[in-house]
């Protein structure tokens, strides 16, 4: 976000700017859906939009379903959500998010290709598909401490067959996050699109290193590009977003200095 | 030789005296006087002071300055005199005769305005001429007319021409400047020549993708000749001494490339006086100074330029300015007496840039280019065993290495960005000349090695640096022959045929090359060319981006294939008057295998770095010029095209490129000391992709299992280029005087671009936070900028 508003605010700076309203018109259907191998539980975002930002809103009332590998199908029930917590003033935001539980199903197969299918109220359809990749979990040994000012990470780990790439996420005050082959360098002073650094000092930061398939890779390997809004990467049928997948390689726990 | 070579040095474009060389009565010639005998040419201002040289040089000087043909015998023994003439105003005529009635010569002028300086007669005699006794003392040539013509015109009357443009950088320098005279943005002004914005000083050829034009520094090949991401050409002004720009029916001689050639051609010095100049602009300095020496025989130029804000800024405040750009280029030439012909060039330029922290952020690219040539003319019907080389012949070797490379690293984001293109190039020819075919045969042999990697976290740096990674090592080899000649007086015809292969893209093909004129005049010519093109090297620069830092280039490979094209053209070019011509052309591209970045490209995949897609382009470019050598010259120029694409999808669109109308009209007015300069243009808006909202776009979290609150603004796009920019309007003026500086000739400048700051967009920016809105992303605006130019 900080390097888009960098780019947009540095390529305005030369002369005056004619800024003019315009009305969208994109009247789109926002589906974000992971399939995560790690648990049991998937939750899913169902939104609409007029193409105004804050008329981004979560669906109530969407039949939201997920066929399995075996050909069961397990409903997404719509639960709200209050998680982690948001707040409008003082009222406290809650999503409307939709959960399916495959806990009944024996939980996510790796290999196995799921299919979405999202009915609105108003008629509209999505449609997705997704093969979670599968991976070896690797045994994730205790980092030594790290010094963000004179250390970089290095981690590999094994191939997972179905994997269009791998994604390296570090979790802390905030989150850092990179796709990459089986192997991968970090330098201790990099830095989110935010500018917030990927390594928190003081803090246990955690790692995990995830095989995705070639839904979530696409979608979240590329953003729009800033004057034709061309260049994300949908693999849905009648929504924008993603239906993809990630199985678990590796975790980790990092002391930052 | 060194006579002919004397007399071709001040001659202002190459005659080819033996062919235009009539004898004619003295009649044609009268004594010239210092009002220049009502000439145009001869009754302009000039300054220049001499400082102790000869004659000639002096005469040479104004020859060249004021752009006049002059001509004279160099063992005229007054030509020899050394001459102190100080700087003042008065006419070219006034100068000439400054120089001559002290040397005991005297000037003598034609009513085309062409000069020829004879003995001044001891006493009164009739003026025609008799046949001298050259052992005896000077030669009087009044009874030969040499047609010294214009470049222009000698390229009308001896080539078909089709397609080309052929201008000198003089003429290039007429219209206003933006900071500083850039050869590339005054190619932006011809008839079917596009910009995509401002900021580029890069071109689109009618049509054609912006790697499609295949540009050329004395025919070697140079592949990213701007700084500053675009906003400027690697060009000294001072050392551009003709353009050949050509726009389609591409001789055989050329290829690489579908859509255009730009052959710069260096400026060579024509005065045996050290002579020089230097510019200082707001962004820049430059200097050049160059020489013949070996009477006439050689010349040297050596020419530099350097921003200095980044020393500005460091001596006056306590912060830093860590960029800056240089070039250095140089020219030599040396011909010998048994007819052979050396040249060389060489350039090197930088762009280089750093953060506070160097081991944190920093950069460089820039350009390197070295070629050499030798050429042996070989006269007396020249053979090569029992076959005959015409009545005369010239052999060519060229050998070039060409280096572009470009580093940058920001360390915060895993940005690194390498790319580095390395081309080593052999080519030769023999030209063979009977009466008026000449017949060409030759070959190109290059090596090519690709590197080029870029990667970051931040994604959004790909829209304008492709995220990528691959090597590659790339051949290609090309026979070529061509000949041109008059199967019928009127019919001048150029037809040759081009053998290429890309053994590394494992093809080859067959580019055949036509094009024909028909004088129905003297000065008017109907025209008409038809070829085919093929390209292997390709940018991954996107098209719809007004700004593009660089272009970066890979090679057609197993996964990309080889770009090919062909094209159609017909066209009238009319000579009005001898310095004022109209050329009207209309032409047909089609495009097959045509490649073009792949916005989807995976940067850890190899060979979906570009996408296949076809297309076609037509129009018609119009011209009407006034050339130089009176008060005012310029032209006005009119593009009308349309470019269509279709994708791999079958989706058809119009390109970021397709502006169907686009009129520049530009002009210099001298007056007195001064030169008025001035632009106009008016354009056809450009396609765009329209964006019709934005969303926020969540991101999983797999340590907590669930959907994060950090959001990042996505946008949803419209119709592939579904919508037109307004329409474009641009005013620019200028002037420039003509006075002097501590004894240098110095001619201060004030340029104003876009004089009524007239709001034009280059694109948008589209925000659908809070109230929805779309910011126009501008070209240039108001800019005015001076400096001043120095000659010595």
């Amino acid at each position: 976000m900080r390097t888009r508003s960098i780019l947009c605010a540095g390529l305005l700076a030369t002369a005056c700017v004619d800024q003019t309203p315009v009305t969208p018109t994109a009247n789109s259907v926002i589906v974000l859906a992971v399939i995560d191998a790690s648990v049991n539980d998937q939750t899913f975002i169902v939104q609409t939009t007029t193409g105004a930002e804050n008329q981004q809103r979560d669906v109530k009332g969407a039949r939201v379903t997920i066929t399995t590998p075996d050909g069961r199908t397990i409903p997404a029930a719509e639960v709200p959500d209050t998680i982690p917590p948001r707040f409008t003033g003082d009222a406290r935001v809650i999503n409307t998010r939709y959960r399916a539980s495959f806990a009944s199903v024996g939980g996510i197969a790796l290999g196995g290709t799921y299919v979405l299918h999202v009915v609105l109220a108003d008629g509209r359809e999505v449609h997705g598909a997704t093969t979670v990749p599968v991976s070896a979990t690797t045994t994730s040994p205790r980092l030594p401490d790290f010094d963000r000012r004179h250390d970089t990470l290095s981690l590999a780990w094994p191939p997972a067959r179905g994997a269009a790439a791998y994604e390296v996420f570090i979790s802390a005050q905030t989150t850092f996050n990179v796709f990459s082959d089986t192997a991968i360098v970090i330098p201790g002073l990099a830095e989110n699109e935010d500018g917030n650094p990927a390594f928190w000092p003081g803090l246990t930061n955690r790692i995990v290193v995830n095989a995705v398939d070639a839904n979530y890779y696409d979608y979240y390997r590329r953003t729009s590009d800033i004057f034709s809004g061309r260049g994300l990467i949908n693999h849905l049928d009648g929504a924008i977003g993603v239906f993809g997948s990630i199985a678990p390689i590796a975790s980790y726990t990092l002391v930052v200095h | 030789m060194t006579r002919y070579l004397a007399i071709a040095s001040i001659v202002l474009t190459a005659a080819r005296m033996a062919a235009a060389q009539t004898v004619r009565g003295d009649s044609a010639f009268t004594d010239l006087h210092r009002d220049g005998n009502g000439i145009a040419a001869l009754t302009a201002s000039i300054s220049t002071a001499f400082a102790d040289v000869s004659a000639a040089s002096a005469l040479r000087a104004i020859a060249m300055s004021s752009r006049i043909d002059l001509t004279f015998d160099p063992s005229l023994p007054g030509l020899a005199k050394r001459v102190l003439v100080s700087s003042h105003e008065r006419t070219v005529a006034a100068a000439i005769l400054e120089i001559t009635e002290p040397s005991g010569l005297r000037p003598r002028v034609s009513t085309s305005g062409a000069v020829i300086i004879v003995t001044a007669p001891a006493s009164a005699k009739p003026t025609a001429a008799t046949s001298a006794d050259s052992s005896r003392g000077p030669v009087t040539l009044p009874t030969v007319r040499t047609d010294a013509l214009r470049s222009e015109r000698r390229s009308f009357e001896s080539q078909t021409n089709v397609g080309g443009v052929v201008i000198t950088g003089r003429e290039l320098r007429v219209s206003p400047t933006f900071v500083e005279p850039d050869l590339m943005r005054s190619v932006q002004l011809l008839p079917g020549i596009e910009a995509r914005s401002d900021w580029s000083a890069g071109f689109n050829v009618r049509g054609g993708e912006g790697d499609q034009s295949l540009i050329l520094v004395d025919g070697y090949p140079i592949y990213n000749p701007y700084h500053l991401g675009g906003l400027f050409s690697t060009f000294i002004d001072a050392t551009v001494g003709s353009v050949e720009l050509r726009k389609g029916a591409l001789p055989a001689k050329y290829g690489g490339r579908l859509s255009g050639v730009l052959d710069v051609q260096s400026a060579e010095p024509m005065s045996d006086e050290k002579h020089g100049s230097g510019e200082v602009s707001l962004v820049s300095s430059s200097m050049s100074v160059g020489e013949t020496f070996a009477r006439g025989a050689g010349s040297w130029t050596v020419a530099a330029r350097r921003t200095y804000a980044d020393a500005i800024v460091e001596l006056l405040t306590p912060y830093s300015f860590p960029y800056h750009f240089q070039d250095v280029q140089g020219h030599i030439t040396r011909e010998f007496g048994n007819g052979v012909r050396v040249a060389a060039t060489a350039y090197d330029g930088l762009d280089a840039a750093a953060g506070e922290s160097s081991d944190e952020v920093g950069g460089n690219w820039g350009n390197a280019v070295v070629g050499a040539s030798i050429a042996k003319r070989l006269d007396e019907h020249p053979r090569f065993g029992r076959l005959s080389l015409g009545d005369s012949a010239i052999l060519e070797q060229r050998l070039s290495l060409t280096h572009f490379g470009a580093n940058a690293d920001i360390t915060a984001s895993i940005f690194h960005a390498h790319n580095s293109l390395s081309e080593l190039r052999a080519a030769g020819s023999v030209a063979s000349y009977r009466g008026t075919t000449t017949r060409s045969l030759g070959y190109e042999l290059a090596q090519q090695r690709i590197n080029y990697v870029a990667r970051s976290a931040y994604q959004q740096l790909g829209d304008f640096i492709p995220f990528d990674s691959l090597r590659q090592r790339s051949t290609w080899a090309a026979l070529y022959a061509d000949q041109v000649w008059r199967p019928i007086d009127p019919l001048l015809v150029d037809i040759g045929v081009r053998l290429e292969t890309v053994p590394t893209a494992s093809w080859a093909g067959v580019s055949p090359r036509l094009s024909l004129k028909y004088f129905l005049s003297p000065s008017v010519a109907i025209t008409a060319g038809a070829g085919r093109y093929a390209q292997w090297m390709h940018s991954l620069g996107r098209e719809e981006e007004p700004v593009q830092p660089l272009q970066f280039w890979i090679a057609s490979d197993s996964h990309a294939p080889v770009s090919t094209a062909s094209d159609a053209t017909i066209g009238l070019e009319r000579w009005v008057t001898p310095r004022r011509l109209f050329h009207v052309e209309a032409f047909y591209k089609k495009y097959e295998n045509l490649l073009i970045p792949n916005i989807d490209n995976d940067s850890r995949k190899i060979g979906d770095e570009l996408s296949a897609l076809g297309g076609y382009s037509y129009g018609v470019d119009v011209l009407l010029r006034q050339l130089d050598g009176g008060p005012f010259s310029g032209w006005l120029a009119y593009s009308y095209a349309l470019n269509s694409r279709v994708g791999a999808d079958g989706v058809r669109y119009f390109p970021t490129q397709d502006r169907r109308h686009n009129v520049n009209l530009v002009g210099s007015w001298k007056l007195g000391s001064l030169t008025l300069g001035a632009r106009g243009n008016l354009a056809s808006g450009m396609p765009y992709t329209p964006v019709i909202g934005g969303f926020r776009s969540t991101r999983y979290d797999p340590v907590l299992h669930r959907w994060t609150t950090a959001t990042n603004e996505e946008l949803i796009p419209g119709r592939l280029n579904s919508r037109r920019l307004p329409w474009y309007t641009r005013v620019d003026v200028s002037v420039n005087r003509r006075g002097h500086l501590f004894g240098l000739e110095a001619n201060p400048y004030l340029s104003i671009v876009n004089v009524f700051n007239a709001h034009n967009p280059a694109g948008y920016l589209f925000s659908f936070s809070g109230r929805p809105d779309r910011s126009s992303f501008p070209n240039l605006p108001f800019a005015p900028t001076f400096g001043v130019s120095l000659a010595y």
